[in-house]
């Protein structure tokens, strides 16, 4: 991206610092943890974030961001405030019981979870839409060549996309609709994928 | 010829009234009338009739006839009583019997010769010493060893003493055989020869019988078929009865001579109308009584006595010494019981002077209450409130009503003096009896727990302007004014509020005056510094820390308040997560304060100026026309000014900034 990089600016709630410790009134609790709910989805969708650690720092990202510069989303500093780790999971539990986010191996829960600023199904539509319109339905496509391709055919969208990522839509939405396959090879790995 | 015992009656001494006279330390113990006596079987005639005085010492008679014939006896004569029991017309009697020390003589008296020649004791002198020693009457030398001397202890020789017994045997046929033969010359020699004692030739008295000198016995009582002895006897016996045997009563028997049972001397007292069991026991009573006191003066009981000391003081050191050891269980029971009996005597005393000292205090309080009227209160502090003291007593059942109003009374004046006030009830306890102590003197009585508690808990049932409220968490009782009820929420969400605005006015104040526009978003929000804590809250409303937390807590479960947990400590915040994107808009409150803050710049802009005005006039009189020229120039300024007050604040902003530039301190 040619565009310099803003910030990303906080709400003010961001500042205040009954944000950073639980509540124990349950509506307010409840508020307070849909502010944390929206504040995760658009700073990950400000940076493009699709994963996230269990401690808030970013995982990966569709931008050309060196991720070490993004600390924890959990810690202030400038107020000198932090999350405890008790809290963070209670946040966590409850974008994924929003739907807004999901583990990314059940079975390993400290590996990070997938942030779902935008649904699995809206990831999908738009996958298929660029195979429609560039006329490759049929037709075998590697994973490298939807996330990876130096041609300007690739949507900004799909650009520089997670492969394990991508590999879940596939799997989760387009082949559960019939309207895509993969092909293994000999090493058990993903060789390729035919949308029809 | 035999004794006469009829010299123990002696006269007795009689008063007017016609009673005896009793000797020193003498009392009656037995009166009996209709009584008779007997001197041994024959009554003493003129006897018959009369009283019977049994003392302690002796028995008196008082004839009822005559008294002129009364007699009485000592008691000490005799050595037993018996009791006689009558028969058909013989009337009972107590036979007395008589001590008789004499006895072998009277039996000797009345034996024939030949039993005196029997009883005849032989003497034999010692040669060595010359003692008089005597030898049995049965005493025959073949049979029996050779006796010793009394006095030295050797044996005389067999010869002596067969001369001794043949003397002895051959002198009554000497005697007798001389008188026959030698008519006239006996007669000179024979009175000598009978008083003069055998042995030392010592020439006696005719009536003794023993020898004076020397105790061998005289042949004077042995010669008693001798005429002229018997004249001489005769004589002898006259002059022993007037000397000896007299009878001072001159009484008289019945048959004129005295006869005795068993011949043993005695005397009958004779009970015609009864009392003879009654007077038996007495008698042998005092009889009793009589040889105890002989045996007290002859030591007897003494010994015992010393004896007797003797044993206990023995005893006494037995008790010691085993006190002393401690040796064996018994001796460490005995400890035991010693420490239990002091154990027990230290309590008891201590209880008494717990006692005597609890009535002691009871007077000092009564002292020191009086001596209150007496001392001048000093003037109070709190200038126009006066509670009048709890003048009633504790037993009355009004108490508990009137301490419930006089606590009301002094919450409302001197502790919930503020709109959100409260105490609890630990402090208001406490201050309620220090304020007793200090209107009233020490020697008031206190508020206990119990009466405390009645009394707090009658306020709404008297309805007192106050009220008691728990709270459940912390189990804390808090009193407090009734018209304030349920507001102190607000009251905190108020407090939290004003401190957040001025927090803000602060950080724009301290903004304007360094000119730096770019961390005022960040500056703005830190937050340390305006939240609250449990103690800054508390001071602030004048609660305890348990109140605070409390209604801090319920805040909390309302969501009117929110809680900010830091490495700091705890800090409370307006709770804004229900907070509309607009309301967390807050920019058009810092215009307002911006504009506040900017207007008082420019007053204190042109009242500096005005003052450097004056100081100019002041001083016109003194400097050059160029300065007064400077002067001049300020005051178009001036009008400037006037004019931009309608223009945008950041151009109002700079116009201020550069006027103070203008001034050139």
């Amino acid at each position: 991206m040619s565009d310099p990089i803003l910030q990303f600016e906080f709400p003010k709630i961001y500042s205040f610092p009954p944000f950073y410790t639980q509540q124990p009134n349950t509506t307010v609790l409840n508020q307070q943890l849909d502010s944390w709910v929206s504040i995760i989805l658009h700073y990950c969708e400000y940076y493009r974030i699709t994963s996230l650690s269990i401690e808030g720092i970013p995982k990966h990202s569709q931008l050309e961001v060196p991720l070490s510069s993004l600390s924890s989303i959990f810690i202030n500093k400038t107020i000198n405030r932090q999350v405890n780790s008790d809290f963070q999971k209670l946040i966590v539990k409850h974008l994924i019981h929003n739907k807004k986010a999901e583990f990314i191996n059940p079975k390993k829960p400290e590996l990070g979870v997938y942030i779902y600023w935008r649904s699995l199904v809206d990831w999908g539509d738009l996958l298929y839409q660029y195979v429609d319109d560039t006329g490759q339905k049929g037709t075998v496509l590697t994973i490298y060549e939807l996330t990876k391709s130096e041609e300007t055919t690739v949507p900004q969208d799909l650009h520089n996309l997670d492969e394990t990522f991508l590999v879940k839509i596939i799997k989760d939405y387009l082949i559960k609709q019939g309207k895509a396959q993969l092909l293994i090879d000999e090493n058990n790995e993903i060789g390729g994928v035919k949308i029809v | 010829m035999t004794t006469s015992w009829l010299n123990i009656w002696n006269p007795v001494l009689i008063n007017r009234s016609n009673r005896p006279i009793l000797q020193e330390n003498e009392y009656n113990i037995y009166i009996r009338d209709n009584v008779g006596l007997y001197q041994g079987r024959q009554k003493i005639i003129n006897h018959q009739n009369g009283r019977v005085y049994l003392t302690n010492k002796r028995l008196i008679y008082f004839d009822n006839n005559d008294s002129s014939r009364s007699i009485a006896v000592e008691l000490k004569l005799f050595k037993n009583a018996e009791l006689v029991a009558g028969y058909f017309r013989r009337s009972p009697k107590v036979t007395l019997y008589i001590k008789t020390e004499n006895s072998d003589t009277t039996n000797i008296g009345g034996n024939d010769s030949g039993s005196n020649t029997k009883n005849i004791a032989i003497d034999w002198v010692c040669k060595i010493c010359s003692f008089n020693n005597h030898l049995a009457a049965d005493y025959k030398l073949n049979e029996n060893e050779l006796p010793k001397c009394t006095s030295c202890g050797i044996r005389p020789s067999k010869s002596y003493l067969m001369q001794i017994l043949d003397s002895a045997q051959n002198n009554i046929p000497i005697r007798e055989d001389s008188p026959a033969s030698m008519t006239p010359e006996p007669e000179s020699v024979s009175p000598n020869n009978d008083n003069q004692c055998p042995k030392c030739t010592f020439i006696n008295h005719p009536a003794l019988r023993y020898c004076e000198i020397c105790g061998t016995e005289l042949k004077s009582s042995n010669n008693n078929n001798n005429n002229n002895n018997t004249k001489l006897f005769k004589v002898t016996q006259s002059l022993s009865n007037v000397s000896i045997n007299s009878n001072p009563s001159n009484l008289k028997l019945e048959t004129g001579e005295e006869s005795y049972t068993n011949n043993q001397p005695y005397i009958k007292l004779s009970f015609r109308k009864g009392g003879e069991s009654k007077f038996y026991q007495e008698v042998c009573k005092v009889l009793d009584d009589i040889k105890w006191q002989i045996l007290e003066e002859k030591g007897g009981i003494n010994k015992n006595a010393v004896k007797l000391v003797d044993n206990s003081s023995t005893v006494n050191n037995n008790n010691t010494a085993s006190g002393g050891g401690g040796g064996g269980i018994h001796a460490l029971e005995r400890l035991g019981e010693l420490q239990r009996k002091q154990n027990e005597m230290i309590l008891t005393t201590s209880l008494d002077d717990l006692e005597q000292l609890m009535f002691k205090y009871q007077d000092l309080i009564k002292l020191s209450t009086s001596f209150n009227k007496l001392i001048k209160q000093p003037p109070s502090t709190t200038s126009g409130v006066v509670i009048p003291a709890l003048s009633i007593k504790k037993s009355s059942p009004l108490y508990h009503q009137e301490l419930s109003r006089h606590i009301s009374e002094f919450s409302i004046n001197f502790k919930l003096t503020q709109k959100t006030s409260m105490i609890s009830s630990q402090d208001l306890f406490a201050e309620y009896n220090r304020f007793l102590i200090r209107n009233q003197g020490f020697g008031s009585e206190l508020v206990n727990c119990d009466d405390f508690k009645c009394a707090i808990e009658l306020f709404e049932k008297l309805n007192l302007p106050v009220v008691v409220k728990q709270y459940v968490n912390s189990d804390i009782y808090v009193i407090r004014p009734k018209v304030n009820a349920n507001i102190y929420g607000e009251h905190i969400v108020q407090y939290l509020k004003d401190q957040e605005h001025e927090y803000k006015l602060m950080t724009l104040q301290r903004e304007i005056i360094s000119g730096d526009y770019e961390n005022i978003n960040n500056d703005l929000y830190n937050a340390v510094n305006y939240g609250k804590t449990v103690s800054e809250i508390s001071n602030k409303f004048n609660w305890s820390y348990n109140i605070t937390i409390e209604e801090l807590e319920k805040c909390v479960e309302e969501g009117s308040v929110v809680i900010d947990h830091h490495i700091s400590g705890t800090f409370y915040y307006v709770n804004k997560f229900s907070f509309s994107e607009t309301e967390w808009d807050d920019t058009k409150e810092i215009q307002e304060m911006r504009e506040l803050l900017i207007k008082e710049q420019q007053e204190i802009t042109i009242s500096l100026r005005n003052e450097y005005d004056k100081q100019n006039m002041d001083n016109l009189v003194n400097i050059d026309p160029d300065y007064s020229f400077f002067g001049a120039g300020n005051n178009d300024k001036e009008d400037d000014l006037e004019s931009t007050v309608t223009t945008s604040v950041s151009q109002s902003q700079t116009q201020s900034f550069n006027d103070l530039i203008g001034l050139q301190f």
